[in-house]
């Protein structure tokens, strides 16, 4: 009965992706050790049987993964534990604000000069005529 | 328009170029709440002047102008100070020149252009209004060359896209109108002081032909903004009374 128990859950664990599962059908002597007690005295072997031991290798299974895993990152990991968003909305809670981004842009390819003094000047050392763009806002506001 | 490389590249090579604002510009934010907001400007306006070196101004193009359009009429004024520069009296030639351009608009629609005469050694004429301006003709038709040829097709739009279309509709429909009657007021106003500075007439240009005050604080919108406007006690004094403020 045990035995027949074992093979079940060694199948389970193997459905599910776990390791030990299939060391566990490969190795699986004549003679196997029974499992752990708690499960051999359930007397309801339908469902117990199967959930208890997998749930036993499963948290093994975890505590080994998570034991490796510490040791490969050096330091005690927490695993997040699920939320329920529904209960973390909170009105006092508020949406941490993005930074603005920069409302300065570039005002485009034209080389302006500074000041119109200065155009004045450079148009009597170059002869070129100024051209002055009026206009509300500024030139190199993201908004104008 | 001046992130295209075409039009600064022009601007760039045969202008001295700068920018100024003449006031903040009224803008609109709605907040949809949780960090959404949707920001846009509102009512502002723009104004190109062309200017010798002391600050005399050539001419003005007012408003916004379809690309194309804006370079080939930077390149005539780039023309008209070419030959204001070289004339005796600079103040008569550019009143003689606003007031042809005025009439031209008024009978006809549509402004002369501009012929350019790259070598003046060689002009046995005078330079005058009634040789540098002539009438606008099917220049591709005539073979003939004019200062209001720009060099190369700036922006192709895609008309298949319907809200191109109606961006570029806009731009066109602007053009044409501060082709036809703003430039025409503005020629008036010129042909008037033909050594106005840009401070001179500024306000009187955004005033009365590009419909923004700048000195009052709604530019205009008062009267739009405020007319069933509920709370009495925030309504701002009338428009006139302000204005008289402002002088």
């Amino acid at each position: 009965m045990a035995r027949q128990v074992l093979k079940k859950v060694a199948l389970l664990a193997i459905l599910m992706g776990i390791p030990s599962g299939i060391h566990a059908l490969a190795n699986e002597p004549a003679n196997a050790p029974a499992l752990r007690s708690n499960v051999s005295k359930l007397p309801d072997m339908s469902k117990s049987g199967i959930e208890l031991p997998v749930k036993g290798i499963i948290g093994d299974l975890r505590m080994s993964l998570s034991a490796d895993v510490k040791q490969k990152t050096g330091g005690a990991l927490k695993a997040p534990l699920p939320k329920n968003p529904a209960k973390t909305v909170d009105n006092s809670e508020k949406p941490a604000l993005k930074q603005a981004p920069s409302l300065k842009v570039e005002p485009g390819k034209v080389r302006w000069h500074k000041a119109i003094q200065t155009a004045m000047e450079a148009s009597s050392q170059s002869g070129k005529p100024v051209l002055l763009f009026q206009m509300m806002g500024r030139l190199d506001d993201r908004f104008c | 328009m001046f992130s295209d490389e075409v039009i600064a590249r022009v601007i760039n090579d045969r202008f001295e170029p700068v920018w100024v604002s003449v006031r903040d510009v009224p803008t609109v934010t709605i907040d949809f709440g949780k960090g959404h907001k949707l920001t846009r400007t509102l009512h502002g306006n723009v104004a190109t002047y062309v200017l010798t070196a002391d600050g005399t101004i050539i001419d003005v193009l007012p408003g916004l102008y379809e690309s194309h359009q804006y370079l080939s009429q930077l390149n005539q004024l780039w023309w008209v100070h070419h030959y204001a520069v070289k004339t005796p009296e600079p103040a008569v030639f550019l009143a003689d020149y606003h007031n042809e351009q005025s009439k031209a608009i008024k009978t006809s629609g549509k402004a002369k252009v501009v012929k350019p005469f790259a070598d003046m050694s060689k002009m046995s004429i005078e330079i005058s209004t009634k040789t540098i301006l002539r009438s606008p003709v099917n220049l591709k038709a005539a073979g003939a060359t004019s200062a209001a040829t720009a060099p190369e097709m700036i922006e192709r739009p895609d008309f298949s896209k319907p809200h191109q279309l109606k961006h570029w509709r806009k731009i066109y429909e602007d053009t044409d109108v501060n082709e036809h009657q703003r430039r025409g007021q503005i020629h008036r106003i010129l042909a008037n002081r033909p050594n106005a500075k840009p401070d001179d007439v500024t306000k009187e240009i955004y005033r009365d032909v590009l419909h923004a005050d700048i000195d009052d604080p709604y530019l205009g919108l008062q009267e739009t903004l405020f007319r069933d406007y509920p709370f009495q006690e925030d309504r701002p004094p009338p428009a006139d009374k302000i204005s008289q403020k402002h002088g």
